[in-house]
């Protein structure tokens, strides 16, 4: 199974570099879809078929908790795996966010980090070369 | 048979009954690559982060340096057939020269990793494993077999 | 509270700088480094229980390389370039800013913005950073400066006197 993958950040930059780990993975890819903000990522989740959402939190327009939170309400999203990709240290904030069942990536991280937490969120994993 | 890697060295093999050891990495940093496809590994024990330091040295010993050291360690895997995907990478070593790190002045194993990780996202290509940092001697052995990498430091031995 | 601030924005921009750039800390101070001119400056704003910002600034080469090894694309364009040093500057001060204390609703970290030559020398006669450091690599020179509005001390007495009542 191919995994569409959304990843929602305002830095075309970061979701650059997100989308190169990503390629990087040996997972297997299908769609990978680009967000500036949360309104543009929750749009983009009614149009398309995702399986996994990657979302910034400090973000103008609609920040990643919003958007998260919008996610967690709908029944057709409440279950999406969402790794949350992000500078924020508060960690009140960090657990409130696990407790809403997503992931956590502290940024700046190693890419190997994002390809560990990708394959724990989605439990495909990538071709065992041992 | 076992093959030593020196300092500033690097082997490859393909036979099945050799090991690839390097003894004594402190900031240097001991670099594995394993096809497990083809059954092919290499070992490169380089020493310092940055050819650009000294482009006529790095021509005359590439393996002295990280960044030329990875470039011919990698482009004899794909001349003989290797692919990306196929492809094992891990590093051991990075040491700090002070048991305090910051009195590390030059920090030469930090340096060392941080120089390979840049070569490794450029190449498009992300590390399996890492044993790198602290303080104290390291020894890496590779089974061109099984590609079992073995790193023994201050008496233990972690499969990485 | 300033010894503190300052160690935490230098240990995380060094992290920043290792692990999104891929580039090491030089400590020597080249004498070409010390001269050079800022190349661009890039600005964020936090909000929270203490208003602020976060201010960096790219000397040398460094500008277009943060974000040539960030994409690993050797002549990137003025907008990735802006984009990237922009995105350095968010990771650094989301870091930071949970160093000034607990904070009932966390903290806000606008969007950054390039500030324009004229606009920065103006605010840099005005405005004193809270804590600054600079870091030197090879490819240049990056000052980062994090500023705290108002006086910081007396929030937090005011903090600790309402949790007493």
């Amino acid at each position: 199974m191919a995994l569409n993958i959304l990843v929602v950040d305002d830095s075309s930059v970061m979701r650059s570099i997100i989308i190169k780990t990503l390629k990087m993975t040996d997972l297997p890819l299908g769609d990978i879809w680009e967000a500036k903000n949360g309104q543009e990522g929750l749009r983009l989740l009614h149009e398309k078929w995702i399986d996994l959402a990657l979302v910034d939190i400090h973000m103008p327009v609609m920040d990643g908790e919003e958007m998260i939170r919008h996610l967690r309400e709908n029944q057709q999203y409440e279950n999406l795996p969402v790794i949350v990709v992000s500078s924020e240290s508060d960690p009140n904030k960090i657990e409130m966010m696990l407790r809403q069942g997503a992931m956590f990536i502290h940024k700046p991280f190693k890419p190997e980090t994002l390809r560990e937490v990708v394959i724990d969120m989605t439990g495909v994993n990538y071709e065992d070369k041992d | 048979m076992v093959h030593t890697v020196g300092v500033a060295d690097l082997k490859i093999s393909a036979d099945v009954t050799d090991i690839l050891i390097t003894y004594a990495l402190g900031s240097c940093l001991g670099v594995t690559v394993y096809d497990f496809r083809l059954k092919r590994a290499g070992l490169l024990h380089c020493m310092l982060p940055d050819s650009n330091i000294d482009r006529d040295k790095a021509a005359g010993n590439p393996s002295l340096y990280v960044d030329s050291g990875l470039k011919v360690l990698l482009d004899n895997f794909y001349r003989n057939g290797s692919r990306k995907n196929n492809l094992i990478i891990r590093v051991a070593g990075g040491s700090s020269s002070k048991e305090n790190r910051e009195e590390d002045f030059f920090k030469i194993g930090h340096r060392n990793f941080v120089s390979l990780r840049k070569y490794l996202w450029d190449a498009g290509l992300l590390l399996k494993a890492y044993d790198v940092g602290g303080y104290g001697s390291r020894t890496v052995t590779l089974e061109v077999e099984s590609g079992k990498m073995l790193v023994k430091s201050k008496g233990t031995l972690r499969d990485l | 509270m300033k010894t503190k601030i300052k160690s935490v924005l230098e240990t995380s921009s060094v992290t920043t700088f290792e692990d999104v750039c891929f580039m090491y800390q030089v400590p020597e101070l080249k004498k070409e480094q010390k001269k050079l001119k800022p190349d661009a400056v890039a600005e964020v704003k936090y909000k929270g229980d203490h208003t602020g910002r976060l201010v960096i600034e790219a000397y040398g080469d460094l500008f277009s390389a943060i974000a040539a090894n960030m994409l690993s694309d050797e002549s990137p364009s003025l907008h990735k370039k802006k984009d990237a040093l922009g995105e350095i500057a968010n990771i650094i001060c989301g870091n930071v800013v949970a160093s000034l204390g607990r904070s009932e609703k966390g903290y806000k970290i606008g969007s950054p913005r390039s500030l324009k030559k004229e606009e920065w020398l103006k605010e840099k006669k005005t405005d004193k950073p809270f804590a600054e450091i600079s870091l030197n690599f090879n490819e240049g020179r990056v000052d980062i400066k994090f500023f705290v509005d108002g006086e910081i001390s007396v929030k937090e007495k005011k903090i600790d006197k309402s949790s007493d009542c």
